[in-house]
């Protein structure tokens, strides 16, 4: 009887275990965190709402979240366009199917890290093929990764090609949804490509979208790996979006109280994001 | 002015699957035909080869005389109306049947007119704004009906329109669809494959089997005079009774079962075309309606071993067997009959039909 009593327990220990220790403890531990500031080395030293009071005037961290949304804005449009069309092109009946839909998936797979030298080779000021196929047709070489007021969006552009292979799946299922026949009935009512895409495809997987646009919002407040190789958050902090700040207070800076206060509040923004997207989705849902 | 011709029309997936085989017909200006067959014989092929939805492999179609084949089905003026209705889910009734002209940029004036007339043709003025997902499966039907009517089509196609409803409102239908066919004067191909729809709104049924056409009449002719053994069968319900045989000539010509059982004499009263067949196989074909009660032995009446009983109420159907099949007979709900007792009945002489058993074709006089 005893034995049948812990064996349930045993059974899911691993993922108590696994929870305790790299969920509930950091979670716990962080929030301790915020009302203490700590090096590591020497012990913490309680400090109240402190952190709290030093997010509200940290200019560097609103510019950092500024930054992130001026990654969303043009990163999420573009991922599901991008991700639209290529959808809709690899649902055509196109010679080596099979293999386009594998391509674009690939750099989902590949490595993050990988895939940001890559592309920093591509972006180079002098050496980058981008700017040596510029100037081959006499344009001026532009500073894709140090110019401030482009840097961020050529990281919007690396990470769209990067992700979009997921949302072409996505749609790809969506889109195999829709029943032919709506696609039959358009064409005996004469239709055009456009017509049918516009009033049939886009209602019918409207759901999707909503997903994806939820995903990519998520995702894109993570931003991390992309400007934490290519640029380091510079020039001029344009770059730095809001984890990397988050990051660098941790462990550049070593100031692991402040760190977990911004890390709560910048949780909370996503929260809040996300929330609204949801009535908005619900109420479209009617 | 509409009229369709087909000429040996065929359509091949791959080299080897031929489920449309060199089929010509014509439907006339304002005809109602019907194409009929069993699942898989190539009725929604063709219907959708005519719409201009499947490509057509080799062969002519022609649209008032003009070559068709290689048009898109925008440029060929027919609505056709989907088995599954097709209706889109995100738009309102109204939208759903303005949808066809909203497209081809009709005046909005223009369409919410039309729309409004088709609607009260079909009793859809209060639901125009309702979604298809708040509707009755008739009224979806419905829907997709003034969807095709509203454009005014050259002609009309139905797959299969009725299948999803319950038999109550097929029959409804039936008869709507029918006056629809008459009030608007349209050119309509109509696919089913119950053959009750066929006989009753066909002005003429086209009879396929496996991809080819095994007769083209008018539904009264198809009924009377079946050209095979398998039109025989299929159109009637319940079906063809058949009884294989031989033709013997013992003191006159007379039709044995193969059991020997049951003897039905041709002769002196006709039937000369089945003199080719002495002494060979051949089977009899009787429709249940044309079994009587009554009859002596020696007028070819015979005695009925009475399996089972189906009583409709405005008649009955009585099931016996020959050769040990299934024979049944339609007979008035007043006969006094019970499982397990038996009657006196005879074949109608005058309507009977026989067939080859090699070729299956009917034997003709
Ligand atoms: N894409 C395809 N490839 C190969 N065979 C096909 C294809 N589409 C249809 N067929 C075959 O063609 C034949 C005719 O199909 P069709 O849909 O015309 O039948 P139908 O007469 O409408 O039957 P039902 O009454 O069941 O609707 C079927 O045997 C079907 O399996
Ligand atoms: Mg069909």
């Amino acid at each position: 009887m005893r034995r049948n009593k812990l064996l349930p327990y045993f059974l899911v220990s691993p993922y108590l275990i696994h929870f305790l220790v790299f969920v509930a403890f950091p979670v716990g531990f962080s929030l301790y965190l915020t009302f203490n500031t700590w090096n590591i080395i020497s012990p913490m030293e309680f400090v109240g709402f402190g952190n709290f009071i030093r997010v509200s005037q940290d200019g560097l961290f609103f510019k950092a979240i500024f930054n992130t949304i001026k990654f969303l804005v043009v990163h999420i449009p573009l991922q599901i366009i991008v991700a639209l069309f290529l959808a809709e092109t690899l649902n055509q009946k196109i010679k080596f199917r099979p293999f386009f839909r594998g391509a674009f998936f690939l750099p989902v797979v590949v490595s993050g890290v990988v895939v940001s030298m890559l592309w920093q080779q591509l972006y180079g000021f002098d050496t980058g093929i981008l700017n040596r196929l510029m100037s081959s047709v006499g344009l001026p070489k532009v500073g894709w990764l140090t110019n401030p007021d482009v840097a961020m969006y050529s990281i919007a552009i690396m990470a769209t090609w990067k992700n979009v292979g997921l949302y072409v799946i996505l749609f790809l299922v969506g889109l195999q949804t829709v029943p032919p026949q709506y696609y039959e009935a358009a064409d005996l009512e004469g239709a055009s490509h456009w017509q049918k895409f516009r009033h049939i495809t886009l209602p019918m997987i409207n759901p999707t979208i909503f997903m994806v646009l939820i995903l990519s919002t998520i995702g894109g407040f993570s931003l991390f790996i992309e400007p934490y190789i290519m640029t380091g958050g510079g020039p001029l902090n344009s770059t730095l979006s809001a984890v990397l700040y988050i990051y660098k207070q941790a462990f550049t800076n070593y100031h692991m109280g402040y760190s977990a206060t911004l890390g709560f509040f910048f949780a909370f923004i996503i929260l809040m994001v996300v929330f609204i997207q949801k009535r908005f989705v619900e109420r479209g849902d009617q | 002015m509409a009229e369709i011709s087909l000429k040996n029309i065929e359509k091949r997936y791959g080299e080897k699957t031929r489920v449309v085989k060199d089929v010509s017909f014509d439907v006339h200006d304002k005809e109602f035909l019907v194409l009929v067959g069993p699942s898989g014989c190539g009725k929604s092929t063709t219907l959708r080869m005519i719409a201009g939805l499947e490509d057509i492999t080799s062969g002519e179609l022609y649209i008032d005389g003009k070559l068709v084949n290689d048009l898109p089905p925008k440029d060929r003026d027919i609505a056709m109306v989907f088995q599954n209705y097709a209706l889109y889910p995100h738009m309102t009734v109204h939208d759903n049947m303005a949808f066809g002209l909203k497209l081809r940029s009709t005046p909005k004036s223009e369409i919410n007119a039309r729309v409004r007339q088709a609607a009260k043709i079909l009793g859809l003025e209060d639901l125009l704004k309702r979604r298809p997902k708040a509707l009755s499966g008739g009224q979806r039907q419905r829907v997709a009906v003034g969807r095709a009517i509203v454009r005014k089509p050259k002609v009309f196609l139905f797959d299969e329109p009725l299948s999803n409803l319950d038999a109550k409102l097929r029959v409804q239908m039936r008869t709507e669809i029918s006056r629809l066919h008459n009030d608007l004067e349209a050119t309509i191909v109509y696919v089913t494959h119950d053959q009750t729809e066929a006989m009753t709104m066909g002005d003429r049924i086209v009879i396929l089997r496996d991809g080819n056409i095994e007769q083209i009449d008018t539904p009264l002719n198809v009924y009377n005079h079946p050209v095979n053994k398998f039109v025989a069968g299929f159109i009637g319900s319940p079906a063809m009774n058949f009884v294989e045989g031989k033709v013997v000539n013992q003191d006159g010509t007379y039709f044995v079962s193969s059991d020997g059982l049951f003897k039905l004499i041709l002769k002196p009263n006709g039937f000369p075309h089945l003199n080719q067949f002495l002494d060979r196989k051949i089977i009899l074909g009787v429709r249940p309606e044309d079994i009587h009660i009554g009859g002596e032995e020696s007028n070819s009446g015979f005695t009925a071993n009475i399996d089972v009983l189906e009583p409709m109420g405005n008649e009955i159907f009585v099931y016996f067997k020959m050769n040990d099949e299934q024979i049944v007979a339609r007979l008035p709900s007043a006969t006094d009959a019970e499982v397990g007792g038996s009657l006196n009945l005879i074949f109608d002489r005058g309507k009977l039909h026989f067939f080859d058993p090699e070729s299956e074709e009917v034997i003709r006089e």
